[in-house]
């Protein structure tokens, strides 16, 4: 199981990784994360929305209501130009983050 | 049974009790938990478990919450803070607002009228200070003045003699132009062919150089020659339309003036600018027309000169060459008539007398304001001290709003010390504070502003009908707007600085511990401001009385002759040489008890003047300049006017065509008694090259010393001699119905000048028109005291009623403790009282001393009696018991039960 800490901190990266490939909903964005985290990134629900809400204040995404006849309505988020700026800035630290880690258990497993 | 849909509702109740949440969100939480709980249902769970499953998933409320809001306030960065802050500001001012309607409607009301007042008065100064302004190169020019002082009497004229323009056109090479008029007055006209004539009252002569001195442009017509020839005339655009219809036709057409003199319209010109020295006129006859446009007299003042200096030219340099026109041209001029007159002579003799004759310029802008009793003006003027009469009372009475603003919110605001309280302990610092109380008075402010731009549209005509002006608010100009802002601006934080910082002050443990020791901080200024404003009333009141009360004094005045039922006959010299069989037949009127021909009335009317001397003292030490009017055997009669020596003309004496009757004045100056003067000759013949056949004229009688000027003016030196051309008929009338009278001049009038207009008023209400300016000023006073006294009143009721208030818990124990209810009015009313007392002991002097001064621009004025103080005082005092004890009985006579139950 991943911690809550690292969960909470990555959300943002994988939530605007999610939504770069599709325009997406609350529940579906959750449901995503956690198929393809095969149940180990484990959180609430609820706390998603805090986020949602707030990358949309930051104007990384957008939202706005679809109401289709033969389902429920939807508030859809829709990634901006600058969210998609800020995902390359996630990815590129979350690399060197990743790249930092690697050399040090290279070296300690040496 | 597990329901669903109630268990959805319940859990979304969850998130109605966290502020963080608005619908939307709610919203968005419940689709989730409804697709959530429709997969659980696919995954073979029952509704109840899938219901379990996908809270318990969803997580706790509170937590997601809190983390939503901390959203909410991370947002509040950057701009949106203040912003944020200042909706919160807002928000809490319209609260407090509506929670006091009654306070906020004081305010503002009180703030509106000040404003709307203070509007009206600004546009009419910044109309009185524009005019001439919208002339071409207005600031470069001057019109030409003569003051002149003979046998101690000084007279100012705006206009001066024929032959300077070119004197100074030859001398003085800083003048770029130099043109001149003559006034002409009322004239008749009428087209060629037309039998009604029309009565222009605004005739003038003026030369070709009018147009380009003053930058006009032709309609239709020839600038260069529209004035040269002799007969012609420009019309403007309005008289041009009411002669001939349209302004294209008239030029070319002839024009017959005084039933005589053929005219051809030259030119259309528009209209004159209404704020301008020359408003009004509408025919300008060119001068060359006029018998005298080259007459070499120097003693003449008839023309208007204007002088257009070149740019760069010292206004000082040309004053000091006027200075010098009196040596160098008219005393040479004088010599020719005057033997041993020399100019060292005549230099000697007025420094030995005190006399002086002075050629001067005045920049044309000053005319309006700084140009008075001159005689030979286009159009009265204004003066200066109105202007700063005006602006006194329009800075007072923005001041007063202002200082009931500032009353009303320090005084409501101790309602409000908890509010100030409970903000200081939650961490809000005194900054805040103040900023939020600005924001509410900034409220209160333009609020007012919109209310007082809708009064000043209201009242604006009525407004102009009393200034006699034609004033429009300029909402089409972007500088109004800034201007209005601007000070509204300067308003809202001058009225609401002081109640913020004083609100501001509170310190939390005093307030929230409650107790009254707090009410009395603030009273002091309170109080001060109470007296301040009452004291403006007061002055206001006092000026009011004083000002009505001289208008009454002038028009009771003993004039020294009878103003009452004389009807006047204009234009009379329309019935041409039937004119004594006019007089006659309208003697023959039963109700007609006097009737007289003369152009001179002691209303405002023909002048004329003349210089005398003495037989036998033909130097200037023996010549008097005094008024000389020509009227006929019953003018004195007519008028009422007492013989004191001598007699009156009469038509047993034929030689009387050479007498003359002189006042009292004209008696000092020639500085003999009443007896001595009769039988004494004078002539006025002086020019004659054939010095013995010099005609003299003998003094027969000394009239009583008569008000022909307005009551600002000494009584000048005046005399009358029997002559005819009058062009004004007086007929004295018996006391009674005067339509009939008047219908029956009117027919006779129609049978011997059959097409003349028949123009008649009464002489007291021409009189009535010479105090127009004092008549103004005292209904612009009772106006604006009138509104300065409502402001004043405003703010008092609304400190009663804030005061009663505070104190409805000590006016119960009182009652209960048995206390009447006069008792309570008195007291209640009493702290207000005294303020009112010290107010009037602080105005009282103050009025006296600044009325007497106004009085003392009046030769003839009354004293400023005591009762006059006391009167105002009374008043203000009266007022101010009507305004409190409205509240103070409100106060007496509620039931102990309720105020003492409260709380």
């Amino acid at each position: 199981m991943i911690s809550k800490n690292l969960t909470a901190a990555s959300t943002k990266p994988i939530i605007l990784g999610i939504l770069k490939q599709g325009n997406s909903y609350g529940y579906l964005i959750i449901k995503k994360i956690k198929e393809l985290s095969h149940g180990k990134m484990k959180y609430s629900d609820g706390m998603l929305y805090p986020v949602l809400h707030r990358l949309e204040k930051e104007g990384l995404i957008v939202s706005n209501w679809t109401v289709n006849d033969d389902s429920r309505p939807r508030k859809y988020y829709e990634i901006t130009e600058a969210g998609k700026q800020e995902l390359i800035v996630e990815q590129e630290q979350w690399s060197q983050v990743n790249s930092v880690l690697n050399s040090i258990w290279e070296v300690s497993s040496k | 049974m597990f329901n669903l849909e109630e268990s959805i509702k319940q859990w979304l109740k969850q998130f109605r009790k966290h502020k963080a949440f608005d619908h939307g969100h709610i919203r968005e939480m419940e689709l989730h938990l409804r697709d959530h709980i429709d997969d659980l249902k696919t995954e073979g769970h029952t509704e109840e478990l899938a219901f379990k499953i996908a809270v318990e998933e969803f997580g706790e409320i509170p937590t997601m919450g809190d983390e939503e809001f901390t959203n909410q306030k991370r947002k509040n960065t950057g701009t949106a803070l203040p912003m944020a802050m200042y909706r919160n500001y807002f928000k809490i001012a319209i609260r407090s607002f509506t929670k006091q309607p009654f306070f906020t409607f004081l305010n503002t009301v009180g703030l509106a009228i000040g404003m709307a007042g203070a509007l009206l008065i600004s546009l009419y100064i910044y109309d009185d200070l524009n005019y001439d302004k919208s002339f071409a190169d207005a600031d470069r020019i001057y019109r030409i003045n003569i003051d002149n002082k003979t046998a101690g009497e000084l007279t100012k004229y705006a206009s001066v003699s024929c032959p300077l323009a070119e004197v100074m056109r030859e001398d003085y090479p800083h003048l770029e132009m130099v043109t001149r008029f003559r006034e002409i007055g009322n004239t008749l006209i009428k087209k060629k062919d037309d039998e009604l004539n029309t009565k222009e009252k605004y005739v003038v002569a003026a030369d070709d150089y009018f147009f380009d001195m003053f930058g006009f442009d032709l309609i239709h017509g020839n600038k260069a020659n529209a004035l040269k020839e002799v007969n012609n005339l420009v019309l403007t655009r309005d008289a041009a339309t009411h002669y001939f219809g349209s302004v294209k036709n008239a030029v070319g057409k002839s024009l017959i003036l005084n039933n005589d003199d053929t005219y051809v319209v030259s030119g259309v010109i528009d209209n004159m600018p209404e704020n301008s020295f020359l408003r009004g006129y509408n025919v300008f006859v060119s001068l060359s027309s006029m018998k005298d446009y080259n007459s070499p007299a120097w003693n003449n003042w008839n023309f208007p000169t204007f002088v257009k200096l070149r740019p760069g030219a010292n206004p000082d340099d040309f004053n000091a060459y006027l200075g010098g026109v009196i040596d160098r041209y008219l005393i040479p001029w004088a010599m020719q008539f005057v033997p041993g007159l020399t100019v060292e002579s005549a230099r000697k003799a007025n420094e030995e007398s005190g006399n002086f004759m002075h050629f001067g310029s005045m920049a044309l802008t000053d005319i309006h304001l700084h140009s008075q009793d001159r005689e030979g003006e286009f159009n009265p003027n204004s003066d200066i001290k109105n202007i700063y009469i005006l602006s006194f009372i329009g800075f007072f009475l923005i001041l007063m709003a202002s200082v009931n603003f500032m009353n009303l919110s320090t005084a409501h605001s101790l309602k409000r010390a908890k509010e100030v309280g409970i903000r200081k302990t939650l961490g809000s610092n005194r900054l805040g504070l103040v900023r939020q109380f600005l924001t509410e008075s900034a409220i209160i402010s333009f609020l007012s502003l919109v209310l007082a731009l809708i009064l000043a549209v209201i009242v604006l005509p009525y407004f102009n009908a009393l200034a006699g002006k034609a004033m429009s608010i300029p909402f089409g100009q972007v500088s109004f707007w800034l201007i209005l802002l601007l000070a509204t601006a300067v308003l809202s934080l001058f009225s609401g600085s002081y109640p913020a910082f004083f609100i501001s002050k509170f310190a939390p443990v005093k307030v929230l511990s409650g107790g009254d020791k707090l009410s009395v901080s603030g009273g002091g200024i309170r109080n001060i401001l109470v007296v301040f404003q009452f004291s403006i009333s007061i002055f206001l009141l006092v000026g009011t009385l004083v000002v009505f009360q001289q208008l009454r004094y002038i028009q009771s005045k003993d004039l020294g002759y009878k103003k009452d039922q004389i009807l006047v006959i204009e234009n009379v010299d329309a019935t041409g040489n039937q004119i004594n069989t006019f007089k006659e037949e309208v003697k023959k009127i039963g109700q007609v008890e006097d009737v007289s021909l003369s152009s001179f009335l002691p209303t405002p009317s023909e002048r004329s003047g003349t210089t005398f001397f003495r037989e036998g003292h033909m130097d200037s030490e023996g010549a008097i300049i005094i008024g000389n009017w020509r009227i006929d055997h019953d003018y004195v009669s007519t008028l009422g006017m007492e013989i004191i020596a001598g007699r009156n003309f009469d038509e047993n004496y034929p030689s009387d065509s050479n007498a003359l009757l002189i006042n009292e004045r004209a008696l000092e100056m020639l500085n003999v008694s009443a007896d001595e003067a009769i039988g004494l000759r004078l002539t006025d013949d002086f020019h004659r090259d054939d010095k013995e056949n010099i005609e003299f004229v003998t003094i027969i009688g000394v009239v009583k010393n008569f008000h022909f000027e307005s009551m600002r003016n000494q009584i000048n030196g005046l005399s009358f001699s029997l002559a005819g051309g009058a062009n004004r008929m007086l007929i004295k009338l018996n006391a009674g119905n005067f339509s009939e009278p008047i219908e029956q001049v009117e027919s006779i009038w129609k049978e011997l000048s059959p097409g003349q207009p028949f123009n008649y008023y009464f002489m007291d209400e021409s009189f009535n028109d010479t105090y127009k300016a004092e008549l103004r000023l005292g209904t612009i006073f009772l106006v604006f005291t009138a509104l300065s006294i409502a402001i004043a009143c405003l703010g008092l009721f609304g400190l009663a009623a804030f005061n009663t208030e505070r104190r409805s818990k000590e006016i119960g124990i009182r009652k209960v403790l048995g206390a009447s209810i006069q008792q309570i009015v008195y007291k209640l009313s009493m702290d207000f009282m005294k303020l009112v007392l010290i107010s009037v002991v602080l105005a009282l002097p103050l009025s006296w001393f600044i009325m007497n001064k106004w009085l003392e621009d009046f030769t003839y004025h009354i004293e400023i009696g005591w009762w006059v103080l006391i009167l105002s005082s009374c008043m203000a005092i009266t007022i101010s018991i009507l305004t409190v004890s409205y509240q103070s009985i409100k106060a007496a006579i509620v039931n102990p039960v309720k105020s003492l139950k409260a709380e």
